[in-house]
């Protein structure tokens, strides 16, 4: 099938973060050196090309940007000094961008404004609820442990309904993004169909993935690996304690050590790895670090307020001072909010669900073409 | 025949195993060292090699030698290394002969020895007798006049005829067309510089128009040439409200009759419809384009270009045009760079097969990656195609793209470049006039393209420019300028020194029927009167030495010096000589 060449979507890819792009000459250099890129998924140097000739509908449908994890080696080998890792990163947002129904997504890469402008709307929004029904009587100098918020909520605690309804929404929009995703990458493209059973054989994959970031410990470097993946933990320590263990965490003022020292470790882990990741930004240490988009620092300056203000109002209950602690915790919620309701489905923190997809789906697609290419064996056979 | 019996040294070369391994030079040197006249017959590891070439000369000196026999590679390698040898050791440059037992026998049947060796054998012999017959010869020496013709006056002509007046010698520049400049005159900015054509010219022409000794003709051709080297008496017609035909004699020719552009057939790569153009003509517009880029009044975003239109065609294609043009990767990217800095910056699309812009035009091709010209290689045996949607007007361009799997691709572009190449002029009356050699592309063609890159087969014609194959204006200009060296070394000397391998008349036997005036391909032969009759004469300096009169004459009084037909005779008669094993 002819695709269609839009020339300028490497202009476009700009304000992603493509800046280089343009000087890239298909040497494949990046590609060789790659310990990811592997046929039929040859990166960077397939999107690429893609990329240059503007061959839009190809790269909607590959997921090499998503296997790749930005370790920078490429690069650093690049003897045109290209770029190649960062314009893998910014593939990724645009892909994001795309995947994205709503349009938000696209708004936020191209306009880091906008996306401030949006957070802060739904930080004040986020404090002013918690303010006006969000403590027991109205008082925001008591502290009622579990039952503090949103009192008419029931045996949970509202804050629970309000969390869980929270989570049912971004599940249906990163879901719906997930589909668009599978469509573009899977779907639409007739030849891509794969049957059933692959996606059942491959399906181990995505915890695998998930969990482990295995391919990311394949990259000449190890240390990004073991930053991303302390992140990745903890972050999904706090969740899952958040969710599934708020009446335990809120309760105070003495320490609960079943969930506050898991509480403290995954605090501790993000605090880390947040900090690295800024220090490496600031100081370009580290070759993936050496450009950074207004995404990435929005990213990392929010889950550092987040998991900082979250640190001080539990030291605070502990300390017994309820007026602030519950003055932080308006603050630490105004930064969860619109961490979650605008970052997950729309930003950076949607890779979560796209890169173990993509993985899947790599597999998926690498099996349903086996399977096609033995059964024209076979039919050739009989 | 001489009464002195000869004295000839044969020295058989092993070529270090390239001979010896498959002709048994001991048996050649067995076999021919009893032949009449050979005094000492000797192998050796490296013939060529000082310490051999010192030990001819020893045994020459030694024994008294006249006459030498090398038997080794081709002639084209060592005629003239050996000659020098015999030199040295007191002998007659031309009473040595080469011969060739490694082209013609070694490398040739490595699956039969023996029959290498015997071949070897007949060969030697052949060269022992065509020795035994040779006479001492003198080069021949003339005198030279010290003007120059450079015939077209574009930048290498130009610069050339600035150069041979800078040395002091008198120029005649001939030019075809009205005026002065050629291509270059015609264009704009051009790499690497990125000064403008015109301008360089203009400054070049006006050098040239004020130099006192040079003598500049425009409308003017070069009809036709005789004479001989050092002193061609050359014809030129030169038009205009008097038409006029001048008569020179002039010491060297330099032509520089310079290159056409490709022009592609109607319907090559979309030739024809609106908005697919050569890149000459895109050179133009682009030339001519302060704002946005338009063409035909429409607003031009996207370009595209296609190249090797008209070079590396394939040979089944019969254009003669398999030849790369070298220019024109280096110009369309060089356009592309100025076309990305006019206001509303089109995008670019380079279709192409291998990119070769070579050297430091290396950098011209980053600038147009870094000005975003995107680059699309298609395969040499699947080109692109164009086509025009009548209705929109705009038109497609379809490609494979070589570089991801040969998947199509199509591009809508407002204006189709065709990146063309450089073809030889259609010259046929100068190359006739001049009797240039013409190569398979039809460019002129040089007699070695490292060592003699300007020299052409006709003593003191010298080629330059994009007349002997595509080039730059850069790479012109110094070719110009080694024909100008060339012209000098021989010219400033005053004197040239040619073989002496000619042919020679024998007035008794020559009776003059003209036969051999016209079959002599170098017009060295003419009539003249002598002891109350007509007979052929030998322009010694024109002559070529090719032999072609010889057969034609009915008298037989003609002979080849070198090469008589007793020794050509004797020759044979060694060749057909048993051989015993």
């Amino acid at each position: 099938m002819t695709a269609v060449m839009k020339p300028g979507l490497m202009d476009d890819l700009r304000v992603y973060g493509a800046a280089d792009v343009a000087k890239c000459f298909n040497c494949g250099t990046c590609s060789a050196v790659c310990v990811h890129s592997e046929a039929p998924y040859v990166f960077p140097r397939k999107p690429i090309h893609y990329l240059q000739l503007g061959l839009e509908s190809k790269l909607e449908g590959s997921l090499e940007p998503w296997l790749c994890y930005a370790c920078g080696e490429c690069s650093e080998q690049c003897p045109k000094k290209a770029e190649p890792g960062e314009t893998m990163m910014s593939l990724r947002r645009w892909l994001t961008s795309r995947y994205d129904f709503t349009g938000l997504s696209r708004l936020f890469y191209r306009s880091w404004r906008a996306e401030v402008a949006a957070i802060v709307l739904v930080a004040l929004v986020t404090a002013a609820g918690f303010l006006a029904v969000g403590f027991s009587a109205g008082d925001i100098r008591h502290y009622d442990g579990p039952h503090a918020f949103l009192p008419a909520g029931g045996w949970t605690g509202g804050v629970h309904l309000f969390d869980w309804g929270m989570a049912g929404v971004l599940l249906v929009l990163l879901l719906t993004n997930a589909a668009r995703m599978w469509w573009f990458t899977l779907g639409r493209d007739r030849d891509r169909r794969a049957p059933l059973s692959s996606y059942l054989a491959a399906l181990y994959l995505l915890p695998l993935h998930f969990f482990t970031q295995r391919n990311y410990a394949q990259c000449e470097r190890k240390r990004p690996w073991v930053t991303h993946l302390v992140l990745m933990l903890s972050y999904v320590t706090m969740l899952v304690l958040i969710m599934f263990f708020l009446r335990d965490m809120a309760s105070g003022p003495r320490v609960d050590w079943r969930v506050h020292v898991p509480g403290l470790v995954a605090a501790t882990g993000l605090l880390a790895a947040v900090i690295i990741n800024l220090r490496g930004r600031l100081r370009r240490s580290w070759p993936q670090h050496a450009h950074s988009h207004e995404s990435d620092w929005i990213f990392l300056i929010l889950l550092l307020y987040v998991t900082f203000t979250g640190v001080l109002q539990f030291l605070l209950h502990r300390a017994g001072l309820d007026l602030a602690a519950n003055v932080t915790y308006v603050a630490h919620l105004a930064g969860v909010v619109p961490m979650l309701v605008l970052e997950v489905p729309f930003g950076k923190w949607s890779h979560l669900a796209y890169r173990p997809l993509a993985l899947y789906f790599a597999r998926v697609r690498r099996h349903a073409a086996a399977a096609a290419t033995s059964a024209v064996e076979e039919a050739r056979a009989a | 025949m001489s009464a002195a019996p000869r004295k000839i040294g044969v020295y058989v070369c092993q070529c270090g195993g390239n001979i010896s391994d498959y002709v048994d030079v001991n048996a050649v040197v067995a076999a021919v060292e009893h032949e009449p006249g050979v005094t000492v017959a000797k192998t050796a590891m490296f013939t060529c090699s000082d310490a051999t070439q010192q030990e001819i000369v020893q045994d020459a000196r030694e024994l008294g030698l006249d006459g030498l026999v090398v038997a080794s590679c081709s002639p084209k390698l060592h005629t003239y290394t050996f000659r020098d040898v015999a030199r040295r050791a007191g002998m007659n440059p031309f009473q040595y002969t080469q011969v060739n037992i490694r082209e013609q026998c070694s490398w040739t049947h490595t699956d039969d020895h023996a029959g290498a060796t015997a071949k070897a054998v007949r060969l030697v012999r052949a060269g022992i007798n065509r020795t035994r017959l040779t006479e001492p010869l003198e080069p021949i020496v003339v005198e030279t006049t010290p003007k120059s013709l450079v015939v077209g006056g574009g930048i290498a002509g130009l610069r050339a005829a600035l150069g041979l007046a800078e040395v002091g010698l008198a120029v005649f520049l001939v030019e075809k067309e009205a005026r002065l400049g050629g291509w270059v005159a015609g264009f704009g900015d051009m790499f690497p510089h990125g000064r403008s054509g015109a301008e360089l010219i203009a400054a070049l022409e006006a050098k040239v128009r004020a130099h006192p000794a040079i003598t500049v003709f425009t409308n003017a051709e070069l009809t036709a040439k005789s004479g001989s080297f050092g002193n061609y008496r050359v014809t030129v017609a030169v038009r205009g409200e008097r038409s006029e035909t001048i008569q020179l004699v002039v010491g060297s020719i330099v032509v520089a009759t310079g290159f056409d552009t490709y022009q592609p057939a109607e319907g090559e790569f979309g030739y024809g419809l609106d908005g697919v153009v050569t890149l000459p003509e895109f050179k133009r517009l682009l030339d001519g384009t302060t704002g946005p880029l338009q063409y035909h009044g429409r607003p031009v975003e996207t370009v595209a270009y296609i190249y090797c239109v008209g070079s590396r065609q394939s040979e089944d294609a019969g254009t003669g045009h398999t030849y790369c043009s070298r220019y024109c990767c280096t110009a369309a990217v060089h356009a592309a760079v100025k076309a990305a800095v006019i206001p509303a910056k089109p995008h670019q699309v380079h279709f192409y097969r291998d990119m070769r812009t070579y050297g430091k035009y290396e950098l011209l091709y980053a600038e147009a990656l870094a000005t975003g010209s995107v680059f699309v290689k298609y395969p040499d045996e699947e080109p692109p195609a164009v086509s025009r949607d009548d209705a929109t007007g705009r038109l497609t361009v379809t490609a494979r793209d070589r570089l991801c799997g040969g998947d199509e691709v199509a591009l809508q572009a407002d204006l189709v470049v065709l990146v063309t190449g450089m073809v030889p002029r259609a010259n046929d009356d100068l190359t006739k006039a001049l009797k240039l050699p013409v190569g398979t592309s039809g460019f002129y063609n040089e007699i070695h393209p490292k060592l003699r890159p300007v020299e052409t087969v006709v003593d003191g014609a010298y080629i330059c420019g994009a007349c002997q194959g595509p080039r730059t204006s850069a790479e012109s200009v110094a070719s110009s300028l080694a024909a100008v060296t060339q012209s000098a070394a021989v010219l400033k000397r005053g004197t040239a020194a040619l073989d002496p391998l000619v042919a020679a008349v024998d007035p008794a036997a020559c009776a003059w029927c003209g036969a051999c005036e016209t079959t002599c391909p170098y017009d060295a032969i003419s009539r003249v009167a002598a002891d109350g009759k007509e007979i052929a004469t030998i322009a010694r300096t024109a002559c070529k030495g090719c032999g072609g009169c010889v057969p034609v004459c009915p008298s037989g009084a003609i002979d080849l010096q070198g090469y008589r037909d007793v020794q050509v005779r004797a020759m044979i008669d060694g060749m057909l000589e048993a051989v015993t094993p």
